[in-house]
């Protein structure tokens, strides 16, 4: 007997605590307690650059235990691109090889130089507005803000910030190209579904800084990933509609600055998030985060057909199961949807939202 | 076998399995004499956010065991409640079996993909890990496009397997030299482990090679000699390494070290450990298959050895994603029994992927989910059948097995028994006469998990009916000349008298046998027809009743994707079959 529901977490003025840290070791650059925006660096480190494999002892035709004799620079050695590395006198000829790149000559091993690009830097952003609230040693920060915390179902792997833009009136509607005017620039674009890429990339020009709709057909997930604008789904794929407490919620928030966080590359991974900072009156409190059991009167998000998409509150928890059509028989909760109607449920095709 | 004269031994157990998604527990106590399962509960494992405590979802499934069966196990500050106490509450021993954490990632160096990559990959899937990449001989990429490689897959552990011993490969070597190259140009943090499972003869040098750039660890040759393979040593390090590296970074996992009598144990290592000891008590083949949401197991033991097949890249949840290319998706459209658009059936894999636990709520959708198992199964077993060197017997089959033991949701708890025997018959598509068995309270692991602290267990509780018997199962190689019959069979029951029947080529005849029910069958297949024991040879079988009784496959073997000579369209022929099964 399974009598648990999923979860997902839509709400208004709470304390957000969020982790951002380098996958690696490096420097840490704010302080604790200082203020910091969605663009600020919070922490960096070096990344190595790429490499090249010089094929030396094989360019020069002599055996690979000699080859050091033929270097022209020392390993460890910075380099800038067309720097003589390699070369070998013959009586009537000279041959020589320059480093395709700048660098560091990184290693001479079995007959090979190995030559590694400038290292780049690998930064983590805040990608919120809020203070540090304490220190990861080494790595980067926990930021903490108030304000809205919608927990997403996917996202194409993309971070921003930006101002809500709604851009239809239903959660149902979609988002269409002609929706797309200058007031798009820099903002976070908000519609019930996307259907194609065409819109996405319009809204890439149009210098959107994000996208979140309640669905995306399944097949669009690569195109959409191409396309590089951050694109959070808060319900599924497919052609569902965003969940109706959540698209109020966006409406509501039209014109705050709206942070989207991937979550997916830290230790621990967590679901995307839209994160809204708010000024606040009064306390907010920490989420509860404990597991909840399905209880009457809770709001629930239907995850399968034929109701796959639906908002309804619970009415009457079972604790039996019960038949379904196709036989399955599965403890679950009379619901009642919008339209009035009230169905059984499974708890397992049940999300407690709020 | 009886408790008596063990009494002052006894102990009750409350064994815990930490699935990906689902936490389960099993209280085992003693009644009239013998251990049994007093219940089990189920909650959504919780390692993960928003939650990062996997003790939290393991003492909400107690909670619920607790509500199911009246017995207190914790306390009110939520601490398990041990020895029993003279109330009754509390529970003696703790143990528990996780499939929880992030699989291992690997990449595989070898020379040969038919041998030493092939022994490499049997090691390597004895433990919850992905195969990122391998280079081999074959390779056809250059040495910078497999560095490359390592540096943008950054795999946990690079396992190298290679040169039969005794010889002295350079060719080993010069992969090593790519992996050091590899390994060097990386952070010293972020540098893979490396096994070396090689030849042991070029150990020194290895070790040499990459002493300074990675921890090395040693393991026996993995492939000694062309035709033989010594997995172990390396299953060994492997194992220590995923525990390491994966298991420890479980947050929550030091509450239930604390509450646990034992070390916990891969729940794939368990479930094979069960599967041995089937073997041993059956002493014949037998086989287990567990389609989970993040993993599919595939385990095959006879007295004298174990294999274990672990994919964290087949299952019934975020698996799933990867599953949705063309080719898996034309499988799954072909076990339905009805048309269905390709863009929605991407989209519900991509929807089961978010969301693993859910469940069908129509028939279409409950045939779809089966049809996406039968094709998760079906790679699983003919991938484990290629390693394993099965495809090596003339007809392509699965070798001959005695007993099959199945779990995982979908499985176990499909409505109808004739669903549950369609997976299983279409997906593995195996051949001889075999029993079929389901671990339908899904304790297996458990009983894996505390076979070897009390043997005792184990054995009373599948004596005492813990797996249901779905049926016994038929299927016959080779086709009997045009219009003729398969096989002629006899049956002598005591419960409903003699009978003979004839069996028609190409479809599935039932004989129900009620839970229970004993009789003796003998089969005369025609001359062309072979049982098992020969084409034309007799068999003589003495089976139990089960949920479906009897079932024999006279399909073919592969099974047909299309009638010769008649119009029906595939659909309409899964849906005939699914009708013949009475699913």
């Amino acid at each position: 007997m399974h009598i648990f529901a999923g979860q997902t977490m839509i709400q208004n003025s709470v304390i957000i605590r969020r982790e951002r840290s380098l996958s690696r070791a490096g420097e840490i650059v704010v302080r604790l307690g200082q203020d910091v925006t969605p663009v600020q660096v919070v922490a960096r480190a070096s990344q190595r650059g790429d490499f090249y494999v010089i094929p030396a002892a094989e360019k020069l035709a002599v055996p690979a235990q000699e080859i050091e004799k033929y270097v022209l620079v020392e390993e460890g050695a910075a380099i800038l691109k067309g720097t003589p590395l390699l070369r070998k006198k013959g009586l009537f000829s000279e041959k020589q090889f320059f480093a395709p790149a700048d660098g560091v000559l990184y290693a001479i091993s079995h007959g090979r130089l190995i030559l590694q690009q400038t290292p780049d830097l690998l930064e983590m952003r805040a990608m919120l507005f809020g203070r540090v609230y304490s220190l990861v040693p080494n790595r980067g920060v926990i930021i903490e803000t108030i304000g809205s915390l919608i927990q997403a179902v996917w996202c194409s792997g993309r971070e921003g910030s930006g101002k809500l833009l709604m851009m239809v009136d239903r959660p149902e509607e979609l988002l269409r190209s002609n929706y797309i005017d200058a007031s798009a620039r820099g903002a976070i674009l908000v519609a019930g579904r996307l259907d194609n890429l065409e819109v996405l990339n319009r809204a890439a020009e149009g210098s959107a800084r994000g996208v979140i709709v309640g669905s995306v057909p399944a097949a669009l997930v690569s195109g959409i990933k191409e396309i590089g604008l951050p694109v959070f789904v808060t319900d599924g794929f497919g052609d569902r509609p965003m969940a109706t407490p959540l698209f109020s919620l966006l409406q509501q928030l039209e014109d705050h600055e709206a942070c989207l966080l991937d979550n997916s590359q830290f230790n621990r991974p967590g679901r995307p998030e839209i994160i809204v900072p708010l000024p606040v009156e009064g306390n907010a409190e920490l989420p509860d985060m404990s597991l909840k059991r399905p209880q009457k009167g809770q709001q629930v998000r239907i995850l399968q057909a034929p109701y796959a998409g639906q908002v309804g509150q619970i009415v009457t928890v079972y604790n039996r199961a019960r038949l379904l059509d196709n036989g399955l028989r599965l403890p679950g909760a009379d619901i009642r949807l919008v339209d009035g109607q009230v169905v059984y449920i499974p708890y397992l095709n049940l999300d407690l939202i709020g | 076998m009886s408790g008596q004269g063990q009494e002052q031994n006894i102990r009750s157990f409350l064994i815990a399995e930490c699935g990906r998604v689902t936490t389960t527990v099993a209280l085992f106590d003693v009644a009239h004499g013998t251990y049994r399962l007093v219940g089990n509960a189920s909650a959504p494992t919780t390692a993960r956010a928003p939650w990062q405590d996997l003790q939290a979802g393991v003492r909400e499934a107690i909670a619920q065991l607790t509500e199911m069966t009246g017995r207190t196990l914790l306390t009110d500050r939520g601490d398990l409640i041990r020895p029993v106490q003279l109330n009754g509450t509390g529970v003696d021993c703790f143990s528990f079996s996780i499939s929880a954490a992030e699989p291992l990632t690997a990449v595989l160096v070898a020379l040969l993909d038919d041998v030493s990559l092939a022994s490499a990959r049997k090691a390597l899937q004895s433990i919850y890990a992905l195969e990122l990449d391998h280079f081999s001989l074959t390779d056809e990429r250059n040495q910078k496009e497999q560095i490359a490689s390592l540096l943008t897959k950054k795999p946990d552990i690079v396992l190298v397997a290679g040169g039969t011993e005794g010889g002295a490969d350079e060719r080993v070597m010069h992969l090593i030299e790519t992996i050091e190259i590899g390994a060097s140009l990386q952070y010293i943090t972020e540098r893979p482990h490396i096994v070396y499972a090689g030849n042991s003869h070029l150990r020194q040098r290895t070790i040499n090679l990459l002493a300074d750039t990675a921890p090395v660890h040693i393991a026996e040759n993995v492939r000694p000699t062309l035709d033989k393979d010594n997995i172990f040593d390396a299953m060994r390090i492997l194992g220590e390494l995923y525990d390491e590296f994966k298991l420890n970074e479980l947050p929550g996992l030091q509450g239930l070290l604390e509450w646990s009598d034992y070390p916990p144990v891969p729940s794939a290592r368990a479930f094979g450990g069960i599967i041995e000891y089937l073997a041993a008590l059956h002493k014949d083949h037998v086989l287990g298959l567990d389609l989970g949401a993040n993993s599919a197991i595939f385990v095959s033991a006879d007295p004298r050895r174990v294999r274990l097949a672990v994919r964290p890249d087949l299952g019934m949840g975020p698996p799933l994603m990867a599953l949705a290319e063309k080719s898996a998706m034309d499988d799954i459209l072909s076990w339905l029994p009805m048309e269905m658009d390709r863009e929605a059936l991407r989209d519900y894999l991509y929807n089961k992927a978010l969301h693993p636990h859910t469940v069908p709520m129509s028939q279409e959708e409950l045939y779809l989910e089966q049809a996406i198992a039968r094709v998760l199964i079906r790679r699983l077993v003919q991938d484990a059948a290629a390693d394993w060197g099965w495809n090596d017997n003339s007809a392509g089959h699965l070798p001959p097995f005695h007993l099959l033991v199945i779990r995982g949701h979908t499985l176990t708890h499909a409505p109808r028994p004739g669903q549950v025997m369609s997976m299983v018959l279409d997906a593995l598509q195996p051949t001889g006469a075999f029993s079929v068995v389901i671990d339908r309270y899904g304790i297996l692991p458990a009983l894996g998990t505390i076979a070897a602290y009390e043997p005792i267990l184990p054995v009373q509780v599948l004596e005492a009916g813990a797996l249901v018997k779905l049926g016994t199962v038929v299927v016959p190689v080779g086709q009997p000349p045009p219009n003729q019959r398969v096989m002629k069979i006899k049956i002598d029951a005591a419960q409903t008298g003699n009978l003979q029947m004839e069996v028609e080529p190409r479809g599935l005849e039932i004989l129900p046998l009620s839970p229970g029910e004993k009789v003796q069958i003998t089969l005369q297949p025609q001359r062309q027809v072979d049982l098992g024991a020969g084409p034309g040879h007799k068999r003589t079988l003495t089976i139990h009743g089960g949920a479906m009784g009897l079932v024999i496959d006279t399909r073919g073997r592969p099974i047909p994707a299309t009638q010769q000579g008649s119009e029906i369209s595939r659909s309409e022929m899964v849906q005939s079959w699914l009708q013949d099964m009475g699913a």
